[in-house]
C-alpha cells in the first residue's frame, strides 16, 4: 500500500510516499508531487527509516532521583498539572514560558496557543530565532513571496548562504534558471561552496561582513542610480531616511571591511540591478549570526531597493525546520532569550522535536514531548513520547506557503501520542476544554482566525496538493498591487553594518564558523546512516591548508575543538575554500576555538 | 531509455548513493569530487571483453544482456576484479566483504520501474530518458565543465 507522506527534515516539505505492508517498509517518488517532482535528497530517502527505530520513546520518562524512570500517562499529567497549577498560583502565568518547534502540524501549534492562552501565558514562542521576523515591518508579510518554482524563471539570482547542502531539492530550480535560462548566479559565503560551484559572480566576504555587503550594493545601487525612481517614491517609505544613514559610506571603504574587491562588488550590483527577473535567496547560515537581524533587515531594503513587486521577481528565504512558516503564520515569534526572561521563567514546556540548544533555567519545571531522548532531555524533568511525521493527521506550511496535508500512516509505538492528543489531555486535566474531535475542527477554527488561511478548506488541502496561501492567487507573487503594510507602503529599515563577530585571541586563536544541514532531532540518527552507507563524515572540520600546517594537522587527522563552553572531536580535513583563521563545522554553533590534535 | 550522467548539474549532495544503498543493500554507485570540485561518477561501461569476467575465479561475474553483473552469492571478495578493471570502478565493500558495481539495477528495469538514482536526483544530473531528450540539452552548448571531459554519457552496455 503507498501512503502520502511529507519529509519533516527540511522547510521544504518534499513529498514521497511510505510503503507500507505492516510496518513501513520503504519510500516510493511522487514523481508528479508540484514542488520536488519526486527528487530527495540524502535526509529524505532515509526519513523512512526513523519511523519503526528501536530507539523511539515508547512511554513517558519521570526524573526521579536524576535518572528516567518510566511512568503512565495518569501519573505525568497528574504531576504537570500540579506543578504547573503551583507555579501559577505562586509567580502567575508569565513564569510558565511553552517553546514550539517546526515538527509539530498547524493544528498542534494551534492548540498550544490556544491552551498557553487559557493558561494565561503570552510566553509561547518558537525554539530557535527567527530568521524572517523582520520581514512583517518591511513588507507585511513573514513569508516568501513566490512559489519555490518560481525560481526558474529569475534572470539573475542573488544567493546569501549555501542552499545545495543544506536544502539540496531546491537547488534543481536554481539550475534551471542557470541553463535554461541563463541567468547569471551570484553567491555569497564565507567559504567555497557547492553552491559556489556554479557562480557567474562569487563573494567571498570576511565572516561577519554579510550586513557590509549588502550596505554596498545597496550603496552602489543608489551611487550609479540604477534604481526605479518611481517606484520607490510611490510604493515605499523611508527611502531618503536610510538612504542619508548610509551616505557618508563609500563602496571603498564597506568593501574593505568586507573584504572584497570593490569593482567585484559593484560588478553584482550591477547586474542584480539591471535584472528583469531578479530573485534573492537566503539560507539559515545567517542563524549563527548574533547581527541576524541587520542582515534581514538590509536583505529587505535590497529587495525593495531593486523591486520585487516586478513581474517575475521573488523573495526567498529557505528556512530550517519544516513547518516554521506555520509557526510564524499562526503568530509565534522567534525565540529572544533575554536575562529577565531566564530569571523569571519557573516551567519550561517544550512541544515537538527542536535542534535548539536550550539552557534549563533556573529551579524550574521542564517537559519536553520528543520522539527520541537526546541531549536536551538532560534538562526535563518529564519526557513525553510524541508521535513522528507518519503517525498523526494534520496540516503543514513549507517555507514558500504550500500547505500540505501529513497522514497518518502507522499507529505511534507504544504509549507515544501526537502532541495533539498531549496538549487535550493536559488542557482537560486542568479544567479547560480543548474540545475538538479531529484536525479538521482546528483547522476550521484556524480559519476564522487567521486571514491567510481564510479561503483554503480542508477539504482543498485533502483534494489539491500544494494549495499556497493566500488561495485567491493560488501563491502567486504576494505584493503585486503593493505591500501589505497598513499604509500599503514597503518600508526601509535602518540596519547596522558593523560586523558583531566573537573576537579571537591568544588562548582560542580560531574562529569556528557554521551551517546547518538537519534541522531535526532525528539528526544524529540520519546522519550516522548517511555516514555509514557513503563513508564520508558528516560531522567534521576544515582548515585551512596554511593554519593546518602552521599547527602541524595533517588530512584526515582526528582533532579536538576547544571552545570556552565545551570540547568536540571531529576530523579535520584541509582545503583552501576556507580563509585563514577559519575552521567551518556543519551543525556547530559560531564561537572561537583552539585546536588539539588527538 | 538509458541513464545518462550529468557533471554540470551534479552538486555532489550524495542522494543517489544513498537512494543505491537503500534499494539495493549496497552502494554500487560512486559520485567523486575531481579538484574537490568537479564531481565525476566513475561507472563500469560493460567492456565486450570483460576482465574482470575473466580473472573471478568462481565465475561470479557473467555478462547478461550486454551488461555485466556480480553474482554475490558466488564472490568471495577476492578482489581481483578490482585489481582487473582497466577503469577502477569496481568497489570492494569491506563490510559484505564482496565486489561491488552498477548493474544499472537490471532488476528494477524489467520491471517497468525507473532507478532509485534517477529519480532521487534533485537536480536531474543522472537521468533515465530517451537519446533524444539529451541530444537536445547538449545542442543548447552549456557545458561548462566539458574542458575536464566532463561531457554527458551514457550508462549503458557495450
Amino acid at each position: 500500500m503507498k501512503i502520502k507522506s511529507i519529509c519533516n527534515h527540511c522547510a521544504l516539505n518534499c513529498g514521497f510516499y511510505l510503503s507500507k505492508d505492516r510496518e513501513i517498509k520503504g519510500i516510493d517518488y511522487w514523481t508528479d508531487h508540484p514542488f520536488n517532482e519526486g527528487a530527495l535528497c540524502d535526509k529524505g530517502n532515509l526519513a523512512y527509516r526513523t519511523i519503526h527505530h528501536e530507539k523511539r520513546l515508547t512511554s513517558p520518562l519521570i526524573k526521579r532521583e536524576g535518572k528516567f524512570k518510566e511512568a503512565t500517562w495518569e501519573e505525568v499529567i497528574e504531576v504537570i498539572v500540579r506543578k504547573l497549577s503551583e507555579i501559577k498560583r505562586e509567580y502567575g502565568a508569565n513564569a510558565i514560558r511553552i517553546l514550539t518547534s517546526g515538527t509539530c502540524t498547524n493544528e498542534e501549534l494551534y492548540l498550544i496557543k490556544k491552551f498557553a492562552s487559557l493558561l494565561g501565558t503570552p510566553n509561547v514562542f518558537s525554539a530557535r530565532p527567527s530568521m524572517i521576523s523582520n520581514l512583517k515591518e518591511s513588507f507585511g508579510f513573514k513569508a516568501a513571496t513566490n512559489k519555490l518554482t518560481d525560481i526558474k524563471n529569475s534572470d539573475c539570482i542573488f544567493i546569501l548562504g549555501n542552499p545545495f547542502e543544506q536544502n539540496p531539492v531546491v537547488s534543481k530550480y536554481i539550475l534551471r534558471a542557470k541553463y535554461e535560462n541563463n541567468a547569471n548566479i551570484i553567491v555569497a559565503d564565507a567559504r567555497y561552496t557547492p553552491t559556489a560551484w556554479f557562480a557567474t559572480s562569487f563573494l567571498q566576504y570576511k565572516v561577519g561582513a554579510e550586513a557590509a555587503l549588502l550596505c554596498a550594493l545597496i550603496k552602489s545601487i543608489i551611487d550609479r542610480d540604477l534604481f526605479d525612481h518611481n517606484f520607490i517614491e510611490k510604493n515605499t517609505s523611508d527611502f531618503n531616511a536610510v538612504k542619508k544613514s548610509i551616505e557618508e559610506r563609500s563602496v571603498e571603504r564597506l568593501s574593505k571591511i568586507t573584504g572584497l574587491n570593490h569593482s567585484s562588488i559593484e560588478g553584482a550590483a550591477m547586474m542584480i540591478a539591471t535584472a528583469k527577473r531578479p530573485a534573492i535567496i537566503y539560507t539559515t547560515t545567517i542563524m549563527q549570526l548574533p547581527n541576524l537581524s541587520d542582515v534581514v533587515k538590509s536583505l529587505a531594503n535590497l529587495s525593495l531597493l531593486i523591486n520585487i513587486t516586478k513581474e517575475g521577481a521573488g523573495f526567498y528565504p529557505i528556512q530550517g525546520e519544516a513547518n516554521i512558516q506555520g509557526i510564524h503564520d499562526l503568530g509565534i515569534e522567534g525565540r529572544q532569550t533575554t536575562r529577565s526572561t531566564k530569571e523569571a521563567v519557573k516551567a519550561l514546556l517544550i512541544f515537538g522535536d527542536t535542534v535548539a540548544s536550550i539552557e534549563k533555567p533556573k529551579a524550574s519545571f521542564v517537559v519536553l514531548s520528543q520522539t527520541f531522548l537526546s541531549k536536551t532531555s538532560d534538562i526535563a524533568d518529564i519526557v513525553l513520547p510524541s508521535a513522528c511525521f507518519a503517525e498523526k493527521d494534520g496540516s503543514i506550511t513549507s517555507t514558500d506557503r504550500m500547505i500540505q496535508k501529513i497522514e497518518k500512516a502507522v499507529d505511534p509505538p507504544g504509549h507515544a501520542r501526537s502532541e495533539f492528543w498531549i496538549i487535550k489531555r493536559i488542557a482537560e486535566a486542568m479544567g479547560h476544554d480543548l474540545d475538538y474531535d479531529d484536525v479538521k475542527a482546528v483547522w476550521n477554527e484556524i480559519r476564522a482566525n487567521i486571514p491567510v488561511y481564510r479561503d483554503i478548506t480542508y477539504k482543498k488541502i485533502e483534494e489539491e496538493v500544494g494549495v499556497h496561501w493566500p488561495y485567491k492567487n493560488d501563491g502567486d507573487q504576494l505584493y503585486k498591487k503593493k505591500f501589505k503594510t497598513k499604509d500599503g507602503l514597503g518600508r526601509f529599515q535602518h540596519f547596522a553594518y558593523q560586523p558583531r563577530i566573537p573576537k579571537t585571541d591568544k588562548a582560542h586563536p580560531f574562529l569556528a564558523i557554521t551551517e546547518r544541514r538537519y534541522f531535526n532531532r532525528e539528526y544524529e540518527l540520519i546522519s550516522n546512516m548517511i555516514e555509514n552507507i557513503t563513508e564520508k563524515p558528516t560531522f567534521y572540520a576544515d582548515i585551512n591548508t596554511k593554519d593546518a600546517e602552521n599547527s602541524g594537522i595533517k588530512d584526515g587527522d582526528i582533532i579536538k575543538l576547544i571552545s570556552a563552553k565545551d570540547e568536540v572531536t571531529v576530523p579535520a580535513f584541509t582545503t583552501d575554500f576556507v580563509p585563514h583563521g577559519i575552521i567551518f563545522v556543519p551543525n556547530y554553533k559560531l564561537c572561537t576555538v583552539s585546536i588539539r590534535e588527538v | 531509455m538509458e541513464l545518462y550522467f550529468d557533471a554540470d548539474l551534479c552538486i555532489n549532495c550524495g542522494s543517489c548513493e544513498i537512494a543505491c544503498a537503500r534499494e539495493n543493500g549496497r552502494k554500487k554507485i560512486k559520485i567523486e569530487l575531481f579538484d574537490a570540485q568537479f564531481p565525476i561518477s566513475s561507472k563500469c561501461v560493460h567492456c565486450e571483453e570483460s576482465p574482470c569476467i575473466k580473472v573471478c575465479p568462481t565465475e561470479a561475474i557473467e555478462k547478461r544482456n550486454g551488461v555485466v553483473y556480480i553474482n554475490d552469492l558466488l564472490c568471495i571478495g577476492c578482489k581481483s576484479c578490482v585489481l582487473a578493471c582497466p577503469f577502477g570502478v569496481i568497489d570492494f565493500e569491506k563490510r559484505q566483504h564482496i565486489s561491488s558495481k552498477c548493474d544499472l539495477c537490471a532488476g528494477w528495469l524489467e520491471e517497468n520501474k525507473r532507478p532509485p538514482c534517477a529519480e532521487t536526483c534533485p537536480t536531474g544530473a543522472i537521468r533515465y530518458c530517451e537519446r533524444a531528450e539529451i541530444e537536445e540539452i547538449t545542442k543548447k552548448g552549456r557545458r561548462k565543465r566539458e574542458m575536464i571531459g566532463a561531457k554527458i554519457y551514457a550508462w549503458r552496455p557495450g
